[in-house]
């Protein structure tokens, strides 16, 4: 059956990665074909969905540099974890391990599967996942713990091992009898029981947040798509799916820059390091046979087998002078390929376009955790009582918000149009998928206690609970016709000097027709009925709506018109 | 002559999304069949060659209807009765993995439009159990064009909804259009996006397709050997049958 669009209600970001809640689904119908008696065999197959409702992208922040060993800032970005799984109990997970372009591939494939099992053994605490990355190097020798990862662990925990040398001197001794509470002199060396131990200390410290009384769940194998043998439960993708690709021209200035250069060139690379958990529907089952990511013991054939047919394109090739990011077009006159090929360059230049694996590209396409998503945020406001202050001065109506309220809205306006269903936030938000710039949507809320209206009866025959929407309160909304607000500065979330600075600021007209459109939203100007909808609003009307919104916004002078004050004080007031 | 199907014994149809069993009981034939195998239509026959799968603009040929003489006295009381062939709903419900869904309870509700207005009306909640191999047949009235279906965890109705589908029917189009390939990979679970702008997500759903089918993924959009591939997987054609 047709998959679906979500919309986060929910990102939190911080420099451990994005951890982001998807609530709100877009529903295709199934669109079938009858039959007769006589083609009696034929049917409509119809599938099961794959339905991700969750992720976490854990960036390489929360590791040691080209290595799977967890650094105690990891602690922040746990805890972040276990918020978002404490919304969406019973949801199996997936992980899946990026490397950056730099590097070969097999030796990549064990890199990033070996971060994301060290990362699974957290969540699972199971410190003899840790033991065998320890131990054991497999396919990536740089990634070699040693006593140097015992003594980061002991500092992050508070025990001063003096420093990461690597070296069992007295402080790492003592500082091993501090951290597994031994009596002074008693024997400790680097053996696996003290390994072991010091482990499952240093988990549980990552898992628990002593301020925020914030404590990871207890998880078990079982809750991930593959169960305790891994396949499907983790892997690692290489340097298969990048999300960040620099200009051909820059990435060759930095090699040819010595170790200056590629430090650059590493840190560019930085969002291509990660480790993203998918948190699948309640209920989901696959079986991981069938599953097509291979173990890095297996090789990177699958993987192979397993790109687009461009694929090669897709994660390797690089614009002369633009970089190319999952999620963000480059205009076509910066999409300069040298041999020029204007085929593959307007292919690359689209928005989602840099993941080679084509499976991973279709459990990530909609994921905030790889991209900026574009969606449609309504905040639904209603007017409270009037009140009146002791001192005889009457407050204009204070607008509440529309908290918890079922809502379904219909996007565009055909009858196979998707239909999205949910509940606002507790500020009365709701986001919509975006799908295009010009779009009609029926939003319906059940909101007619809150607009002092009378319920209509159920009339419907549908015993179904959905079927209280047909007496929903319909909006009916002209997204895209919404201009631009201000430029995005620099210090916005997301911001990319390299595909931001290109947007040109918006001109006065669209300001000030943005400006009315608030106005309009916010409940000001003349009465909808008889035709004076905001499309036929004259002069008179924009002038009466912009005094009304000075009047009630004091200090604002009443001038009738889209002066600088106001227009600080109404794109305030209306939000970003 | 061309009229539009309101009250046209005979002459041009134009098909909106809908098929010819639709067309045939709104034009008093009892099957569809003395339509879809008049020599006025051979052509559209050979191109679609499923006639429950037709596209927009197709023009449909509808013969007259000879009316039946029947010699009966007149100072009796007689009863005539109209066998009209019903329409079948056949799904075959899979799981992620593409194994079939096995014994499940499930309701099935159609609906048709009013004739009389705007909206919808539903018919009564038909209450059933999947066969083993997932599939649901029930007969359905020719005019039906929209429902919804409620899948339960297992064959007992008080088990825990697991899944719900709303159903548009009779509007699938024909394997060689992009919209007939969008929504046969749509129902096969492979996401082709939600309009027919979005050709990159169709692509994506192609190439997963093929790759899934034994064929060469191209991601090419209207290729006859991928398309017919979907439409038999989706099951909308027979065995041995072929779009063009």
């Amino acid at each position: 059956m047709p998959s679906s669009i979500y919309v986060p209600d929910m990102i939190d970001e911080n420099p451990n990665g994005i951890f982001a809640a998807h609530p709100n689904r877009a529903m295709l119908p199934v669109i079938v074909a009858p039959t007769t008696d006589a083609r009696s065999a034929a049917h409509n197959t119809i599938r099961k969905d794959f339905v991700v409702v969750a992720c976490a992208n854990l960036k390489e922040y929360n590791f040691a540099f080209d290595s799977s060993v967890v650094e105690p800032r990891a602690r922040d970005g746990f805890i972040a974890l276990a918020r978002l799984l404490a919304r969406y109990p019973k949801c199996p997970m997936s992980l899946f391990g990026h490397a950056d372009p730099t590097g070969e591939e097999t030796y990549n494939k064990w890199l990033s599967e070996r971060r994301a099992r060290a990362i699974y053994a957290v969540m699972i605490r199971d410190p003899d996942i840790w033991e065998q990355l320890y131990r054991d190097q497999q396919g990536a020798p740089g990634d070699n713990w040693g006593l140097r990862s015992l003594q980061l662990m002991l500092d992050g925990m508070g025990f001063m091992p003096g420093n990461y040398d690597g070296k069992m001197d007295d402080r790492t001794r003592d500082a091993i009898r501090e951290c597994l509470g031994l009596p002074p002199l008693a024997p400790v060396g680097n053996t696996a029981a003290i390994r072991k131990a010091i482990f499952e200390r240093y988990m549980d410290w990552l898992r628990t947040d002593p301020v925020g009384k914030v404590t990871f769940p207890g998880l078990g194998p079982d809750d991930f798509l593959g169960g305790a043998k891994q396949k499907a439960t983790l892997q690692g993708c290489s340097e298969f799916n990048p999300q960040y690709l620099l200009g051909r021209v820059e990435l060759k200035g930095m090699e040819a820059g010595g170790d200056e250069g590629k430090a650059a060139r590493n840190a560019a690379f930085e969002p291509d390091r990660r480790v993203v958990i998918y948190l699948f529907a309640q209920g989901t089952k696959i079986d991981p046979k069938k599953w097509p990511c291979p173990a890095a013991a297996q090789g990177i054939q699958g993987c192979i087998d397993r790109l687009w047919s461009n694929g090669n394109d897709r994660r390797k090739k690089l614009f002369e002078n633009h970089r190319r990011r999952f999620g963000r077009s480059v205009k076509p006159e910066r999409r300069e390929l040298v041999p020029p090929n204007p085929l593959v360059a307007e292919t690359l230049g689209n928005e989602e376009t840099t993941f080679g694996c084509r499976f991973y590209h279709g459990v990530a396409v909609h994921s905030p955790c790889e991209r900026d998503i574009k969606m449609w945020v309504l905040q639904l406001l209603v007017d409270s009582v009037k009140v009146v202050k002791p001192s005889g001065s009457s407050k204009s109506a204070e607008k509440v918000p529309l908290a918890n309220r079922r809502f379904a809205a219909t996007i565009g306006t055909s009858p196979d149009a998707p239909v999205i269903r949910g509940r606002t936030t507790i500020n009365g938000v709701i986001g919509l998928p975006y799908f295009d710039d010009h779009v009609a949507i029926l939003l319906k809320v059940d909101a007619y206690a809150d607009l002092g209206l009378a319920k209509p009866p159920n009339t419907s025959t549908d015993s179904q609970a959905e079927a209280a929407e047909r007496d929903f309160v319909t909006i009916k909304l002209d997204a895209g016709e919404l201009k631009r607000l201000r430029v995005r500065g620099p210090d916005d979330v997301g911001y990319d000097a390299d595909f931001d600075l290109e947007e040109p600021p918006p001109t006065e007209d669209e300001v000030h027709l943005a400006a009315l459109q608030r106005l309009y939203n916010l409940g000001y100007g003349p009465d909808d009925t008889g035709g004076r909808e905001f499309g036929n609003w004259d002069d008179k009307d924009r002038e009466a709506a912009f005094s009304q919104f000075q009047r009630d916004h004091p200090p604002l002078k009443v001038t009738g018109k889209l002066d600088p004050d106001t227009r600080r004080v109404l794109f305030d007031e209306y939000g970003g | 002559m061309e009229e539009t199907i309101d009250g046209a014994p005979a002459g041009t149809v134009e098909v909106g999304k809908q098929h010819v069993l639709r067309v045939a009981s709104e034009s008093g034939f009892r099957t569809p069949k003395p339509i879809w195998d008049h020599p006025d239509n051979a052509e559209l026959k050979q191109a679609r060659v499923n006639p429950n799968t037709l596209a927009p603009g197709d023009r449909l040929i509808v013969p007259a209807l000879e009316p039946l003489a029947v010699s009966k006295p007149t100072d009796a009381m007689h009863k005539f009765v109209l066998n009209v062939s019903p329409a079948l709903l056949t799904l075959k419900l899979q799981d992620y993995d593409r194994q079939a869904l096995g014994k499940r309870c499930y309701r099935l509700v159609t609906a048709q439009h009013d004739p009389t207005g705007h909206g919808v009306v539903p018919g009564t909640p038909i209450f059933g159990e999947t066969t083993k191999d997932g599939e649901v047949s029930q007969e359905i009235q020719p005019f039906a064009s929209e429902g919804e279906i409620v899948i339960h965890a297992d064959e007992h109705p008080s088990s825990p909804v697991e899944v719900k589908f709303r159903l548009l029917i009779g509007y699938l189009h024909p394997a060689s259009t992009v919209a007939g390939q969008q929504t046969r990979l749509n129902n096969l679970g492979y996401f082709a996006g939600f309009s027919e702008d979005d050709l990159p997500q169709l692509r994506w759903a192609i190439e997963e397709f093929q790759h899934d089918h034994g064929i060469k993924p191209t991601g090419k959009i209207n290729d006859p050997k991928t398309y017919n591939k979907i439409a038999h997987e989706h099951g909308d054609l027979l065995p041995g049958e072929k779009v063009p």
